[in-house]
């Protein structure tokens, strides 16, 4: 009896052992599948949803003012920001980043490798590492979109249309910077060979282009005017939560400036040909430009308003910064950006514009030549030799954009009587290396007057670099139709010439209309460049378009220029105080890691680097 | 008599015992003179005899006699030193005249018992390489901490007391179970056996991938009964402090710093004069921090343990008591209560139901409570503060008498009547507030322990069969509480030219409150489960001892919805032929949580042989080789261990229902984090060892040695050098492998010359771990590889020493991380490209050690024995790139600084320039910041004075004078002893007396 008791217990144990292989089963509630990712329209929205978070603001990037490394501005005393390292050619260690594998670091704007994901980081992810990661995101989502069966067309339509935006638009990006690329358009499985050679610049727009013309279709005017969105609108205040999604608009003006990109002479040349435009991309350019000209100018389904409309000149500084708490810096004329509400991380004092004496860390300055750029108030162009000494003229009497964009000598920035600046030469003045400020001009577009150490008003200040806004829809149109069609020529069907698109932006900022005749300028060409330099200054815009257009290793590009004048502005005299490293062709890409180009021949490292 | 002879008595013995228990207990006396003998018959004097619960231990005559007076039933134990312990019950069972004891042999005797996972062998029996640490033997010369410092250059084939053959961290496993066992004092181990190679160890399967340490607590043996006080205390000495630069001088330098950098002066001469002078410190603060003010000399330990032990053979008991404190070394307010105080209890019971089933039940409540100041920066101490606050920034202290006005102190708190704190608004934090005002804090972490085991004697089944369950179940809690009190601070505005204040910007308030604020809770639990079949027979020639066992843990953090797992299932048979031929292998049989969830076993097979030439005829009266075995083994096993997802053969999603951003439809997002692998399978682990145990020279010489051989595998990557970027995601997969050769040998030497007996020792280890395949660049330079070189190859730039002046820099090849000026680190262009950038690093170095020794000697003079050990490790390289030494942008100036470049010493400098730049050129892993490691150091001193007579009621007492970490040898000794941003390292020396009664 005994020896059947214990070969009882034995057997039970066993058993018991058995039954333990259940012990390896995954905790339920720690599981997520495919089904819980993509069934539901709400559960697929938030798969995309990340997407959001891979786009970067300039501004938030850490360590850097904004993304002004074209030369317009100057830094001379902190390496580590875009403005000091864009003199040197140093894409290296600060702009494109360095590690021990070569040029990728976690920290820098282009590659930011160790970021991770951003979700709640004011800093984005890096155009590369955010960029290929939401590449994934949407061939991913793309081949499980047959899972999405809770839902109604409607909102089929708008997964797919965000889904095709987002894969095209992350390949823009990156193109941008680093020049043609494969197109990543499957899930790509570990065994698959990953042997994708790269593509010309002008290969790589045409499959953007063509992810673009699936999503226009496919995306709405206006999210809440879709059924979707319309439970997103608060009913009492009317305040939309789709503030930020992607829409028609989004991908026209993107899939316009894809064109006029793969169009420039960089590109052009860059594919093949030679460096200069090709029109047939600028006449395709153009027509898309035309198609969201109309967009913005049409009136919403309510009748009230029209989808898009720029900014009252008053109200222009809305686009850049605002005083709010938990919110957005989003206006009517915004048509892309990140959606960024942060405010603390790199507080405005710490770093940004503002310097020493302004509690801040550094200030950027502006180059003269850049200066030069803007044209006397009545139209004409500024002309150093005249105007550099006279009191009246050399700031005051300038395009209005001038005074909104860069502060002068003796401007007050705030209500302190100490916020009133000095940039002479000699004792008292902040120029000097005390307060790190080597040439007389600061930049005011991101920086509101009060948000200095004296006036302190920097709490719920959220600034926001824009990185698409309607006024680039009408200098992208008037670029491409100049070179497609000539100044006084139009998108076939268009009622707007280039005249006319330029006119537009420049009535906004109360400038006097232009004509074909371009006076002042070599060309209409030269004109409309002049016109998108002003209006975008600070933005970014400078260094995409002077490598775009071939220009960026002129010498007559490479100069920074002071102006220096005493306290009583009696004498004024320029001198030339550095020269921008910048070859050819070397600095109009960017490198890529080591870990990149080391691989196989297919994926090669720009030209130049090694 | 045989060993299996004298089982099947005792079992009888066991059997009968039982029997009579239940019927009624008859007494009866008798007494008579029994003869201990010896296996030849002789009379053995000196045996100690216990008879009965309780009672003392009676010595035999010179003639081997004593009398017995015993009750019927009673058990009888008799010991002597080399002969194997017997347990007789007296009459009526077994009468006795002539009790005659068997000869231990070597390494085969019950005191020969090592327990390893699942198992007790006797030491002749393993064919692994193990090393076993007994802590009764070692407390009575080396009074350790815990049983990390007891292993402590005792094992050879370990680097220090944490790494087993350069290969890291071995699995710590606590009474059969993993637990981290750190909270243990010394006399509660019983036995702490380290299992090094992976034969021995891979019944825990992956985990077990470095070894096992594996620790048993004691348990109390019948007869012996016992009661320990143990109390020690000492005092912990701190060895050196931080040199930061006083306030004048730092403020001399960052002034040459800025220059260097092309700014202006920050501080003016006036104010660094003033500095210098020292007359006015409040004006000019010149704080230092490691003083008197703040700090004690040295800090206080009290360790104090009670155990009690005992038992018959039917219930057995152990119990230990603890108490351990030690102390802080600041001074002031809540930093004077800084302690680190552990409470434990602990009662391990043996109770036997009946002939057939016993159950241990053992249950332990660690309380760790550690007492601090709170500080306003959570993770901040005096030790980061003092090392990151700048001399001249305020003063601590500033002395009211000094004010104008004092109307304008109003209610401020003064610390003694007559201080303020200082500060400024952008410097908040004062340490003297910090330590005397910011109220204090407590950590609590509680342990619970608890195991069970049943074991079932299966001898009426099959004879040698045995069972056993054993499940265990511990919880951790810990919590922090705080009182959120807070204090002003006062930046004094001196009128131009006086000398006395006017008045002052305060920031903050003072406050106190009467809250506690709960934070940092957590909870973790561990349990584990596992069965057992044991098997052991003796028949004739042959020994079989084999087990089954079937053993899962899980641990489980509050809050983390997947546990970690282990399931393992094996079996390990050992046969003995002749005890002189040993064959064991094992098997086992893993599941996985981690790896694809529809086929997760894997089996790991291992092998082992042993050969005791001693007992073979050849050698049997041979007199300089008295013992000697041969032991080979290898094993293959395989682990996930590397891996920290679950399920990692599916695409894993994170989900959140907290999205910040703006966008989707109000709140979730899923996030692809890693893509799933179906074909990910465990790492391999191979490892074979060749080793041998010896003693030589008349018993005088013992001798082990093991040469091994490592080889790992499909180790888990994310593989993230060969992935495009393109590929937009990661995930795991089997790829790299590394090797590690190397050999341990161990040896002692006793030597006894009139009452002095003299032991040394020497262990010593040496391991080249080297990778052979890993993920990492294609890169064209064979020097940047790091396949092919050691595993713990350091790459690093080589330097050139410092640019003298411009022209140097200018003949030299272009260094592209900054500009570079004179006083700049010049590097060695490696691949001749004329450029120096990343791919211009080499090897410059080894971060493990390669050699591990240490010397061991025992001097024992009568009631004296003096016990001294030394380790040391050589073969290694460290930077020193800490902020102590890296120098730059705002940190703290330190005197590492003072030789620096400045044109006037630019051939003499040892240090760049200063910059309060960033220094991307300087600052980065070179030869210029490499120094060579080895170190030499002695660890323990202690003299040991054991009372000699036995005094009332004493069993035994001693009195012991201990000093740990005494003197160091290194050519960096410095470097190495000085902490920086934690509390200084000290030399320990402390007084003790343990109490036997």
């Amino acid at each position: 009896m005994k020896t059947i008791r214990y070969l009882l217990i034995i057997t039970t144990g066993m058993l018991l052992i058995a039954a333990c292989t259940k012990f390896l089963d995954k905790t339920p509630a720690a599981s997520t599948t495919d089904e819980n990712v993509f069934r539901t329209y709400a559960d697929f929205q938030g798969f995309i949803d990340p997407n959001y978070s891979e786009i970067r603001n300039y501004i938030g990037h850490y360590s850097s003012t904004t993304l002004d490394a074209g030369g317009e501005t100057l830094n001379n005393f902190i390496s580590w920001s875009p403005a000091y390292t864009a003199w040197s050619g140093e894409y290296v260690h600060y702009f494109a980043g360095s590690d021990a594998s070569g040029y990728g670091d976690g920290t820098s704007l282009f590659q930011a490798k160790s970021y991770g994901y951003g979700i709640n980081s004011t800093n984005g992810s890096g155009i590369w590492t955010g960029g290929w990661r939401g590449i994934r995101v949407c061939n991913v989502a793309l081949k499980n979109y047959n899972l999405l069966s809770q839902a109604t067309d409607e909102e089929k339509k708008l997964i797919l249309g965000q889904i095709y935006f987002f894969r095209a638009w992350f390949h823009q990006q990156i193109i941008e910077w680093a020049g043609g690329m494969p197109y990543i358009d499957s899930v790509i499985a570990p065994s698959d060979v990953m042997r994708f050679e790269r593509l010309s610049y002008q290969e790589t727009v045409e499959r953007i282009v063509k992810d673009y013309d699936k999503a226009i279709p496919l995306l709405p005017e206006d999210w809440d005017e879709t059924t979707v969105g319309i439970q997103k609108v608060d009913p009492v205040t009317g305040a939309s939560g789709n503030t930020g999604r992607v829409t028609k608009g989004v991908a026209l003006a993107y899939k316009a400036k894809a064109l006029l990109y793969g169009g420039s002479p960089l590109m052009n040349g860059f594919s093949g040909h030679d460096f200069t435009y090709d029109v047939d991309y600028c006449k395709r350019a153009a027509a898309v430009g035309w198609e969201m000209i109309q967009l913005a100018n049409k009136l919403n389904k309510a009748g009230t308003k029209t989808y898009y409309a720029l900014v009252p000149f008053a109200n222009y500084s809305d686009n850049f910064w605002k005083y709010r708490n938990n919110g957005y810096v989003w206006t009517t004329e915004t048509i892309w950006e990140r959606m960024d509400r942060s405010t603390s991380f790199y507080s405005f004092v710490q770093r940004q514009n503002s310097f020493p004496r302004f509690g801040g860390r550094y200030g950027e300055q502006v180059n003269q030549l850049f200066v030069d750029k803007f044209e006397m108030a009545d139209g004409t162009r500024y002309n150093p030799d005249i105007h550099d000494n006279d009191n009246a003229k050399r700031w005051d009497f300038r395009d209005p954009r001038f005074r909104k964009a860069i502060l002068v000598d003796r401007d007050q920035h705030g209500a302190d009587s100490r916020s009133i600046l000095n940039l002479y030469e000699g004792s008292g003045s902040d120029k000097g290396t005390t307060q790190q400020i080597t040439l007389p001009y600061l930049l005011k577009k991101f920086w509101p007057a009060g948000a200095n150490g004296y006036d302190t008003k920097t709490s719920n200040l959220i600034r926001i670099c824009p990185l698409m806004r309607l006024a680039e829809v009408y200098l992208d149109y008037a670029e491409a139709v100049t070179v497609a069609y000539g100044p006084t020529g139009s998108a076939p069907g268009a009622t707007l010439t280039a005249v006319d698109a330029v006119n537009i932006v420049r009535a906004r900022a109360g400038m006097p209309p232009v004509t074909a005749a371009a006076t002042g300028y070599d060309s209409f060409l030269d004109l409309v460049r002049n016109e998108r330099n002003v209006e975008f200054c600070f933005e970014g815009q400078y260094w995409f378009d002077n490598r775009r257009w071939y220009l960026a290793h002129l010498p007559e590009n490479k100069i920074c220029v002071d102006l220096k004048f005493d306290k009583d502005w009696t004498t004024f005299q320029r001198a030339t105080i550095k020269n921008k490293v910048f070859e050819n062709p070397k600095h109009y890409w960017v490198p890529l890691t080591r870990d990149q180009t080391l691989l196989y021949p297919g994926f090669y490292q720009n030209p130049g680097w090694n | 008599m045989k060993q299996s002879d004298m089982n099947k008595i005792y079992i009888k013995i066991l059997v009968s015992l039982l029997a009579l228990n239940v019927i009624f207990q008859v007494s009866s006396f008798a007494q008579q003179v029994v003869v201990v003998k010896d296996e030849s018959g002789n009379p053995l004097p000196g045996a100690m005899v216990t008879v009965g619960e309780g009672s003392k231990p009676v010595m035999t005559n010179e003639k081997g006699e004593f009398t017995l007076k015993i009750e019927s039933k009673t058990l009888v134990l008799f010991e002597a030193e080399g002969y194997e312990p017997q347990y007789i019950t007296a009459f009526p069972a077994v009468t006795f005249e002539n009790v005659a004891m068997e000869k231990s042999s070597y390494m085969m005797s019950s005191k020969d018992k090592i327990k390893v996972p699942f198992g007790v062998f006797r030491k002749g029996q393993i064919p692994g390489a193990v090393t076993a640490v007994n802590s009764s033997d070692l407390v009575k010369y080396d009074e350790s901490k815990n049983f990390s410092s007891a292993i402590l250059g005792k094992i050879p084939g370990y680097f220090g007391s944490n790494d087993n053959r350069g290969l890291g961290a071995p699995l710590i496993v606590v009474d059969g179970v993993p637990r981290p066992g750190t909270d243990y004092n010394i006399q509660m181990i019983d036995q702490i056996t380290v299992a090094k190679d992976l034969f021995t160890s891979m019944l825990y399967g992956g985990q077990a991938k470095n070894g096992v340490i594996y620790i048993t607590t004691k348990r109390g043996s019948p007869l012996h009964k016992s009661l320990n006080f143990t109390v020690q205390g000492g005092v912990n000495d701190p060895i050196s402090y931080p040199d930061f630069l006083s306030s004048a001088q730092y403020m001399t330098l960052y002034n040459e710093a800025l220059a260097n950098d092309g700014l202006p002066a920050k501080y003016t001469q006036e104010y660094i004069d003033g500095a210098t002078a020292g007359t006015d410190p409040v004006h000019f603060p010149d704080e230092s921090y490691y003083n008197s003010t703040y700090l004690k000399s040295y800090s206080s330990y009290l360790n104090v343990v009670g155990e009690a032990s005992g038992g018959n053979d039917i219930a057995q008991y152990y119990v230990n008591v603890g108490l351990n404190r030690s102390t802080g070394l600041l001074k002031i307010g809540e930093g004077a209560n800084e302690a680190n105080n552990r409470i434990n209890v602990r009662g391990n019971v043996d109770y036997k139901l009946n002939n057939i089933l016993k159950v241990r039940f053992d249950g332990a409540a660690i309380f760790n409570i550690r007492n601090q100041p709170r500080y306003t920066t959570p993770g901040t101490d005096f030790w980061t503060l003092s090392s990151t606050f700048y001399p001249n920034i305020a003063p601590v202290l500033i002395p009211v008498s000094l004010l104008e006005d004092q109307a304008l102190l109003g209610a401020a708190k003064l610390i003694d009547g007559k201080y303020l704190l200082g500060g400024t608004s952008e410097y908040l934090t004062n340490i003297y507030g910090e330590l005397s005002r910011n109220g204090p804090e407590q950590t609590n972490q509680r342990l619970l322990e608890m195991n069970i085991g049943l074991d079932f004697n299966l001898d009426p089944i099959t004879e040698g069969l045995s069972a056993s369950v054993f499940f265990t179940y511990d919880l951790e809690n810990i919590f922090r509480t705080d009182i959120m009190n807070s204090y002003a601070i006062y930046n004094p505005i001196y009128p131009a030219g006086q000398d006395t204040i006017s008045s002052w910007k305060k920031s903050n308030i003072d406050a106190k409150v009467n809250t506690q604020t709960l934070s940092d809770v957590s909870f973790s639990r561990r349990n584990a489960l596992y069965g057992k079949i044991d098997y052991h027979k003796v028949s004739g020639d042959h020994e079989i001892t084999a087990n089954a066992i079937g053993y899962f843990d899980q641990y489980t953090l509050e809050g983390v919805l997947q546990p970690t797992k282990h399931m393992n299932i094996g079996i390990r048979a050992n046969y003995m032929y002749k005890q002189k031929y040993i064959a064991e292998i094992t098997g086992l049989v893993s599941g996985s949580t981690k790896l694809n969830e529809t086929a997760p076993w894997v089996f790991s097979p291992g092998v082992g042989l042993g050969w005791i030439l001693s007992n073979e005829s050849f050698l049997e009266n041979n007199q300089s080789i008295n013992y000697l075995k041969l032991r080979a083994n290898m094993a293959l096993t395989n682990n996930e261990e590397g891996l920290n997802v679950y399920y990692a053969g599916h695409d894993y999603y994170t989900q959140s229902s907290t999205f910040s951003y703006n966008h989707g439809l109000g709140t979730a997002y899923s996030r692809l984090m890693y893509l799933g692998n179906p074909d990910l399978g465990y790492e391999k682990r191979f490892n074979s060892n060749l080793g041998f145990d010896a003693l030589l020279l008349n018993n005088k010489l013992t001798l082990e040695g093991s040469w091994f051989y490592y080889k790992t595998s499909d180790v888990i990557t994310q593989r993230t050098n060969y992935l495009p970027s393109y590929f937009g995601s990661y995930y795991f997969e089997n790829y790299g492998s590394y090797s590690n050769t190397g050999v341990e040998l161990g040896a002692g030497y006793t030597e006894s010359i009139g009452d002095v007996i003299l032991k040394i020792g020497s262990n010593f280890t040496w391991a080249h771990p080297k990778t052979i395949v890993i993920d990492e660049l294609n890169y064209n330079e064979d020097y940047r590889k790091a396949a092919g070189k050691p595993t713990d190859a350091m790459f690093g730039f080589v330097s050139l020493g410092l640019f003298h002046d411009q022209t140097d820099i200018n003949n030299s090849v272009l260094q592209t991380f900054g500009t570079v000026k004179p006083g700049d680190i010049k590097y060695q262009d490696l691949n001749n490209d004329g450029t120096i950038d990343d791919l211009d690093q080499k090897m410059v170095g080894n971060s493990h050690a390669t050699v591990d020794y240490s010397f061991i000697l025992s001097l024992k003079y009568k009631a004296f024995e003096l016990f001294a050990l030394a380790n040391g490790q050589t073969g290694s390289e460290t930077y020193f790139n800490n902020a102590y030494y890296w120098v730059y942008g705002s940190r703290k100036y330190s005197d590492v600084v003072l030789n620096r470049w400045t044109p006037s010493t630019a051939t003499t400098a040892t240090y760049p320039r200063l910059t309060t730049l960033s220094n991307e050129n300087n600052f980065r892993n070179s030869t210029f910041w490499l120094y060579n490691k080895n170190w030499f150091t002695l660890q323990t001193l202690q003299l040991t004075y054991t009372l000699p007579a036995k005094i009332a009621g004493i069993q035994e007492a001693r009195l012991f004078a201990r000093a740990d970490n005494l003197m160091t040898i290194s050519k960096i000794k410095d470097m190495l002893q000085l902490n920086i941003g934690t509390a200084p390292q000290t030399r320990f020396y402390s007084l003790g007396v343990s109490i036997t009664l």
